[in-house]
């Protein structure tokens, strides 16, 4: 694990904590989280105009899209934030995702498991497979066409 | 369970902009082990409800599970790639979320956010449906639960850095 978020800083610029304020709403807010290799935790300094966020359980996600959003790259630690004298250090303790953007065989792996949780959704309900209507989906495409026309000529 | 909505938010317009430009949001619940899950998601704001739509995949019901325990949510707004902004202010809006009851396929009601938000933005989505064996095999991608967001309070940073005081408005347009 302790690699994987090694990797996921060097290849994002920033991450987005996310904790809860006092109202128990989830806040969250830009950081730039420093690896502390000896303590494998990450140093994190909070905005002082967005400092909101209470110690506890928290998260943070690093995550990248192109222009066209596509090669997307979503890397999410889940774990503790703590308040010291001077600041704030994150405790991880699992993470979902990758931190880099999906080779072909794993975009492959990610489909079989839409698909499969799909299905289980599906079957531990006894909900009836509905059916998609394909041709409202191909009219809807065929608009989105002109809207990325619309978009380029804007 | 009643809900009632205020006709209006009243936001900066590049606030406004923010909530109708950027690709994405960095949607937030609450994890069953009261752990915030973060997850980029597509959302669309609705000036004439003054609410959010975003909807999940029954392939990726993680934060439908969510929901149904707790509905509290917030939406981020800080990565403007694709958006054609240049340093936006930064968005946060919180509030709480009402699903659909039922898993639903069509689109009818939901063309300017498939076209607008999804398709439109997002091209290679078209894969998904782009032939016999991607329409058996991801019928599940258009499978969908949609989420309706009635917010609670929008906080934004006009600089978007930081650097400025967060500024917020509270808005009741949520009566359970």
């Amino acid at each position: 694990m302790w690699d994987e978020i090694l990797d996921a800083l060097e290849a994002h610029d920033s991450a987005l904590l996310t904790g809860f304020d006092e109202n128990g709403f989830p806040f969250s807010v830009r950081c730039m989280p420093m690896a502390d290799r000896k303590n494998r935790r990450l140093t994190i300094e909070l905005p002082r105009n967005a400092d909101q966020i209470q110690p506890g359980k928290a998260s943070l996600l690093m995550h990248s899209h192109n222009e066209d959003l596509w090669d997307l790259a979503q890397f999410l630690i889940r774990g503790t934030l703590v308040r010291t004298g001077d600041g704030h250090y994150f405790v991880p303790a699992s993470t979902i995702g990758a931190p880099r953007p999906a080779s072909g065989l794993d975009a492959i792996k990610t489909l079989r498991t839409i698909r499969h949780r799909g299905n289980a959704y599906l079957n531990h309900r006894n909900i009836e497979r509905p059916s998609v209507p394909w041709d409202d989906i191909h009219r809807l495409q065929e608009r989105a066409e002109e809207w990325r026309k619309q978009r380029k000529a804007d | 369970m009643g809900t009632e909505t205020q006709s209006s938010i009243e936001l900066p317009a590049d606030v406004e902009q923010v909530l109708d430009d950027l690709l994405t949001a960095e949607v937030s619940t609450v994890g069953k082990d009261g752990t915030p899950i973060t997850w980029p998601v597509v959302v669309q704001y609705r000036r004439e409800s003054a609410d959010f739509l975003l909807c999940t995949s029954i392939g990726m019901p993680g934060k439908i599970f969510n929901l149904r325990r707790s509905p509290k949510i917030s939406l981020s707004y800080t990565d403007p790639t694709g958006s054609g902004l240049a340093n936006p202010p930064i968005v946060l809006v919180q509030g709480t979320a009402e699903l659909d009851s039922e898993v639903r396929t069509s689109v009818d009601g939901v063309e300017d956010f498939w076209v607008n938000k999804v398709m439109g933005p997002q091209p290679a989505s078209k894969m998904m449906s782009s032939n016999p064996l991607m329409r058996w095999y991801m019928d599940v991608y258009y499978m969908r639960i949609y989420i309706t967001v009635m917010p609670t309070r929008i906080c934004w940073w006009p600089s978007g850095d930081y650097s400025e005081v967060m500024q917020s408005i509270e808005v009741n347009s949520y009566v359970g």
